[in-house]
């Protein structure tokens, strides 16, 4: 019997795990066990690992997996720390099979210099390593990955953001990756990132996960459930309360409508997909600790993304599907097109080093305060984020993908203005 | 102005005091004073010094002095500060912030007696609030006469450090300064965070 595989670090609340149990084939789920390392608070993800060597041992590990099972397809999902896990997953000897690999809101790395942004890639690289491959094939391909990145605009205080560190793979992946990034607008728009695209925008609350009136929790049904937020008509609504993480910032609530509210980062190519979520504010959070942005993305964006990139993926299809820009005719059941472990033309292995030749030294453009609609910040001279006039752009964008994604996302942002934003952003 | 909600910490209290010190509490003292209702956040914590007879027998009193591991901020009652050997306030920037909504605990745990705290201060502030300087601009040494540092919980999971002081002749005594930090916390060996 074949039984799936779901790695899952610091990312096991309840909504996450409901969304799992959508599965329809059997699988298990694997959580790590992290201890404090000896002496400090931090956790150690290297130590969770550090008996594991392959997947199949971490698989075998796994408390549920029926005598003789065979391992089927694997995942791995981590948020906030938990993508310390994912990361150490990545380094084992056999990373080459995972079919999916989801970190939400958490992957950071070390600046080398931080007055000059410039990064620490080497905690990069297996993000890296992982994005070549999975950004190589489209998600439909019968041997592609998944490699879906989430983040926050999370600013924090002495290392590198998730933001940043989503810029950096991006780049670092696109700019080496041996096949051509298909998906662009030459992709159509059957093609499945515009499809899953669409469909998180579609994602609005109140809906059925999340009916009006009731709560978000976690830890039902233990001595101490945690409510997570409210959902209303304003949609899911969480409520920061003052505490010391927040510099005693005074009570606040703020409401997500949709799961796509400040998805504004939308970067795609093939089974690689950067999602960021900012909004026209002067930190770009919705709230300014960053906190309530941050417990969203580990809440709400996290089983949505578990649903589209593991579930959709992994669940068979049947009868005709329609949504809204394309329609296929699926009259027999299919099984999508995730291969398990093994089952690939080429053998289990690690990944490979993304940079062979040494370290790069790459450094980000400075972030800079979201120009609100119809407004350009103009700033003063002298200031990073400083531009000497109105932006009036007048050639396209060439960035392909952030083509596609505009005009995917359809957000009553018109195309033209979002190929403007683009330039603009570009150019400071 | 509504002041903390405060709740009863006794159990981790003694918790706290049983495991740092590796000793049985014994005692309970009552004080007169209560929380204050609004501090100034003035920097960071870089150090905190201690005297403690933890893990030893009572009275064998040793200098420890746990150093920020991770980014730790300093909180003084309004005014506190002042220039050693002048008189008036020192300069210090940083907004206020309130306490009203967060809950804060009646119980706290004696660690030891305050040595000093190494306090790097906010040395400007420009529009997105107070800055910290380069290098070891901002950097002093906050000495206090007979006070005392103390673990409490707030919000009901996030451990803190207090430095208060107890009434002596006219001196009421009161909290002086509460030091947070994301991943501070108290353990068997010491102050860690």
């Amino acid at each position: 019997m074949l039984v799936d595989l779901v790695i899952n670090c610091f990312a096991g609340n309840d909504f996450t795990m409901k969304v799992l149990g959508e599965l329809q084939r059997p699988h298990v789920t694997f959580f790590p066990r992290v201890m404090s390392k000896p002496g400090k608070v931090t956790l150690d993800w290297e130590g969770a690992f550090a008996k594991y060597r392959t997947l199949l041992d971490v698989f075998h590990a796994t408390p549920g997996v029926p005598a003789g099972a065979e391992l089927g397809r694997v995942a791995v999902v981590g948020f906030s720390e938990g993508c310390q896990g994912v990361r150490r997953v990545l380094g084992l000897e056999d990373a080459s099979e995972l079919d999916v690999v989801i970190p939400v809101d958490g992957i950071h790395s070390d600046y080398l210099s931080e007055t000059a942004k410039i990064i620490d890639v080497s905690l990069l690289k297996n993000y890296i390593a992982y994005g070549r491959l999975a950004a190589e094939l489209p998600p439909d391909h019968l041997e592609s990955r998944i490699l879906a990145i989430t983040h926050s605009a999370v600013q924090p205080p002495t290392f590198v953001s998730t933001t940043e560190t989503g810029e950096v793979i991006w780049n670092e992946v696109t700019k080496h990756v041996a096949a051509p990034v298909t998906e662009s607008l030459d992709c159509g728009w059957a093609c499945r990132p515009v499809v899953d695209n669409f469909e998180l925008d579609n994602v609005l609350f109140p809906n059925g996960d999340l009916p009006r009136g009731s709560d978000l929790i976690t830890g039902a049904g233990t001595p101490k459930p945690t409510k997570i937020a409210s959902i209303t008509d304003a949609g899911v609504c969480i409520t920061r309360e003052p505490s010391p993480q927040t510099n005693f910032a005074p009570k606040d609530v703020f409401c997500w409508s949709g799961f796509s509210d400040g998805r504004d980062i939308r970067r795609v190519a093939n089974g690689l997909s950067v999602f960021g979520w900012q909004y026209p504010t002067n930190t770009r959070r919705k709230d300014f600790t960053g906190n309530t942005d941050h417990i969203f993305q580990g809440t709400v964006v996290l089983p949505y993304m578990v649903r589209q990139y593991i579930v959709r993926r992994w669940n068979s299809t049947c009868g005709p599907q329609d949504v809204g820009v394309r329609s296929l005719d699926g009259s027999a059941c299919t099984v999508n097109s995730a291969l398990g472990y093994g089952k690939r033309s080429t053998p289990p292995a690690p990944l490979d080093n993304p940079f062979p030749l040494g370290v790069p030294v790459p450094s980000v453009a400075p972030v800079c305060p979201l120009p609100p609609a119809g407004v350009s910040i103009l700033g003063r001279p002298g200031d990073p984020c400083w531009y000497p006039g109105r932006d009036a752009p007048s050639a396209p964008s060439s960035n392909a993908a952030a083509n596609v994604l505009a005009g995917a996302a359809g957000l009553g942002m018109g195309w033209a203005a979002y190929v403007a934003w683009r330039h603009y952003a570009r150019k400071r | 102005m509504a002041r903390p909600r405060v709740v009863d910490t006794l159990e981790f209290a003694k918790n706290t005091r049983r495991t740092f010190t590796k000793k049985e509490p014994t005692e309970m003292r009552e004080y007169g004073f209560s929380w204050p209702t609004r501090f100034q956040h003035v920097g960071d914590s870089l150090a905190v010094a201690y005297a403690s007879d933890k893990w030893k027998k009572d009275g064998d009193f040793e200098l420890y002095k746990h150093l920020a591991e991770s980014p730790n901020r300093a909180y003084c009652v309004p005014r506190f500060l002042s220039p050693y050997g002048g008189s008036g306030e020192y300069p210090v920037y940083g907004g206020a912030v309130s306490l009203e909504g967060v809950t804060m605990p009646k119980h706290i745990a004696i660690l030891g007696y305050f040595e000093e705290a190494d306090l790097r201060l906010h040395v400007g502030e420009d529009d997105d609030g107070p800055f910290l300087g380069e290098g070891d601009e901002g950097v002093v040494r906050v000495l206090i006469k007979h006070a005392l540092l103390a673990g409490g919980l707030m919000n009901g999971d996030t451990p803190f450090l207090v430095v208060y002081s107890e009434p002596r002749g006219s001196d009421k005594g009161g909290v002086h300064m509460i030091i947070t930090g994301d991943e501070l916390d108290i353990e068997a060996d010491g102050i860690v965070g």
